[in-house]
Parts: C-alpha cells; sequence; structure tokens
C-alpha cells in the first residue's frame, strides 16, 4: 500500500531534533557544568576562588584611619590604587577594603590579620552568571527560549522512534523508570 | 566599656554560608566610614532588585535604637557595604552612621544576586526591617557560625543577642563611592 502523500514527521523530527541539539550543545554543557558546581554550594564557593592569608602588622593606631589604612597598605605593599576605603567593624577589627571584593582585616591592638583575596573563578563565574540569571534583563528572554528548546528536544527526543524501541515500546517503560526518579524523591521527602 | 546592645542581623535567613553581622556595641570616638547623615542620595549606581523608590534614608542608628517602631515597615538606608554573602550573593551588611554598627540587607536567592565586588562600596537599599527573637541556642548558633564563618575562635565572653534585626531586601542601588 502506498503510503498517503504529506510531511514526513518522524523524519522531519529527527531532522528538527539534530540541529536543534547542535544549536544548544553550548549552552547546556554551560548549564550542566553551572549545575554540578551550584549544586555543591554547601561545600565550596562555585563561582569565587578566596584565598587566605594570615598577616603580622604589629599594633595599628586607630585614632586615625584614614593613617591606619595606609599604615596596613604600606605593610602589605599594597597597590594603593586596589583600595576602596576602610571600615572600623568593632575595637578589635579594622577592615581594609581591596577591589573585588577583597580585603585586609586586622585587630589593631595586636596587629594580626587576614589579608582576603577574591577572584571569579575562569568559565563558572560566566556560566553561573548564565544559568543563574544573574544577567537579567534581556538574557530572561533567551533563557526562556533555550527552556522551550529543551522542551521540544524532550519531547521530540521520546517520539523519535517508532516500533519496539520506541515510545509504545520499550521507551515508556524507560521515561516512566525515568520519571519514578523525581516523583520518588518528593515522595520520601 | 562594651554595651551588650543586641542589635544583629539575621543569621536565619540564609542558609549555610551565611555570616551574621557583628552586635553593635557602644559607639566610639573614631568615625568609621559611615555615611555622616541620611539623607536624600543622588541614585547613580549598578541597581539591584527593583530599585529604591523612597526618597529619605533613615539613619541605622536610629532603626536600631527602636527597633519595634519599625519592625514591619519598609525603609531605605543607605551606607558602606561592609560584607556581601560570598557564596550566594544573598545578603550585604550595611554600615550604620554610627561606628560599629551594621545592618543585614537580605534578599531572597535568585531573585538579586549582590556580587561579592560590591564590598567596599557605597549602597542605597530599600526593604522591610525585619525583628527576629533569638533563643539561647540561637544566639549560641549564631556565634559560632560567624567564629567558623570568620576563622576565629569562638569568642565565649562575648553578649549573647536576644534577638536580631534584618532588612528583607526589595531592592538597591550600588556606586563606587559615597
Amino acid at each position: 500500500m502506498a503510503r498517503a502523500a504529506g510531511p514526513d514527521w518522524f523524519r522531519l523530527n529527527r531532522v528538527t531534533h539534530r540541529d536543534v541539539g547542535y544549536f544548544v550543545a553550548v549552552l547546556t554543557v554551560l548549564y550542566a557544568v553551572s549545575g554540578l558546581a551550584v549544586n555543591h554550594t554547601d561545600d565550596w564557593n562555585p563561582t569565587y576562588a578566596i584565598t587566605t592569608a594570615e598577616v603580622e602588622l604589629g599594633p595599628v593606631d586607630v585614632t586615625d584611619l584614614n593613617a591606619a589604612e595606609a599604615q596596613i597598605v604600606a605593610a602589605l605593599k599594597l597597590d594603593p590604587a586596589e583600595v576602596r576605603g576602610h571600615h572600623h567593624v568593632s575595637p578589635t577589627e579594622l577592615k581594609v577594603f581591596l577591589d573585588e571584593g577583597g580585603e585586609v582585616s586586622v585587630d589593631p591592638a595586636t596587629g594580626h590579620g587576614r589579608l582576603k583575596r577574591v577572584t571569579p573563578r575562569a568559565g563558572l563565574f560566566q556560566a553561573n552568571a548564565l544559568h543563574l540569571n544573574r544577567l537579567k534583563g534581556v538574557w530572561t528572554y533567551v533563557a526562556d527560549a533555550y527552556a522551550v528548546l529543551l522542551l521540544y528536544l524532550s519531547i521530540g527526543g521520546i517520539l523519535m522512534l517508532r516500533g519496539k524501541t520506541g515510545l509504545l515500546g520499550r521507551g515508556k517503560w524507560i521515561v516512566a523508570a525515568g520519571a519514578l526518579v523525581p516523583i520518588g524523591f518528593l515522595w520520601a521527602w | 566599656m562594651v554595651l551588650a546592645l543586641t542589635f544583629v542581623s539575621s543569621f536565619l535567613a540564609c542558609s549555610k554560608g551565611e555570616t551574621p553581622a557583628p552586635a553593635a556595641t557602644e559607639p566610639a570616638p573614631a568615625a568609621s566610614a559611615a555615611p555622616a547623615a541620611a539623607s536624600a542620595a543622588k541614585l547613580d549606581g549598578e541597581v539591584y532588585g527593583a530599585g529604591v523608590s523612597l526618597a529619605e534614608s533613615t539613619p541605622v542608628s536610629k532603626l536600631l535604637a527602636d527597633v519595634d517602631a519599625y519592625d514591619g515597615k519598609t525603609v531605605r538606608v543607605e551606607g558602606l557595604v561592609t560584607e556581601v554573602c560570598e557564596k550566594r550573593g544573598c545578603w550585604m551588611n550595611i554600615a550604620g552612621d554610627q561606628p560599629f554598627q551594621n545592618l543585614r540587607f537580605k534578599v531572597q536567592d535568585g531573585e538579586i544576586t549582590i556580587p561579592v565586588s560590591a564590598k567596599g562600596k557605597y549602597a542605597v537599599a530599600e526593604g522591610t526591617i525585619s525583628k527576629v527573637e533569638l533563643s539561647k541556642e540561637d544566639a549560641l548558633a549564631m556565634r559560632e557560625h560567624e567564629a567558623e564563618e570568620q576563622g576565629k575562635p569562638v569568642d565565649e565572653s562575648a553578649p549573647l543577642p536576644t534577638f536580631s534585626v534584618k532588612l528583607a531586601g526589595k531592592g538597591a542601588v550600588i556606586r563606587e563611592r559615597m
């Protein structure tokens, strides 16, 4: 029997699925890597690399806080251009702020302190900004469009094949198994 | 003399990783980088969330002096950003107009992300004042958490706060300088 005239939807789906897959591949990798990173935020900082070094400066006179800041900057040989200012947090803590969120925290009486440096993690900082929509604005709509394409990839994927390996064959069991994972966790929650 | 004032910012608002603001103490003669006076600021700078709509800022010292009167009210505050949530960007501490005072500006995770680079900049922020009573267990946990975050030993001699104050953030404008 001759096939009915008209588009071959299965073929069209395969071709579209392939090309949409190519199109979103890079962003999907970025989102996946970011997802792995931010899933473990309790254990590490997925966005910034933060290093801390103990420093000994000797007693710092806080009568004049500008002079105290200058003393700290000179003692640590910091570039004055990276210094943003200072804040007398408490009687036992004076902070000097540096670019990018770095700081020097010193106990003025003892001169003991910590130099903290903050550096955005190359790649992850940018991936997280996209994934967590820190860009806001137009990116929100780009991310919406990306989500729609992912929906298509998911639905188009399960409808791609016919026969024994298709959705009506063993596919339905595999889809059901995949659905049971979140359902099971939510049920146990 | 160190007063046992209990104005601290909430540590309850963020999950693991949040550092509570230090307890406020008696003003000292030395001035810090707090604003000289609260006033209608020229709002240039980076806008976060809904930004700022109120025209006048309330001094942090005034808020902390009468927390009950401001509890639940929407206010605008301004000051130096002294600390930022490094992992999630979900809070920042704003220096008060008196030495040794801080107010925590807390935002919903994901709604606003405050970058770590905001530290040392000047913020004008708007939100709702919220007072949270602390049990002794809460206060002890907060003190331990703060010490852990800062890599310092727990100061057993410090007075325990009985309540915390936070500013539930709606928006902010952050700029380089006051």
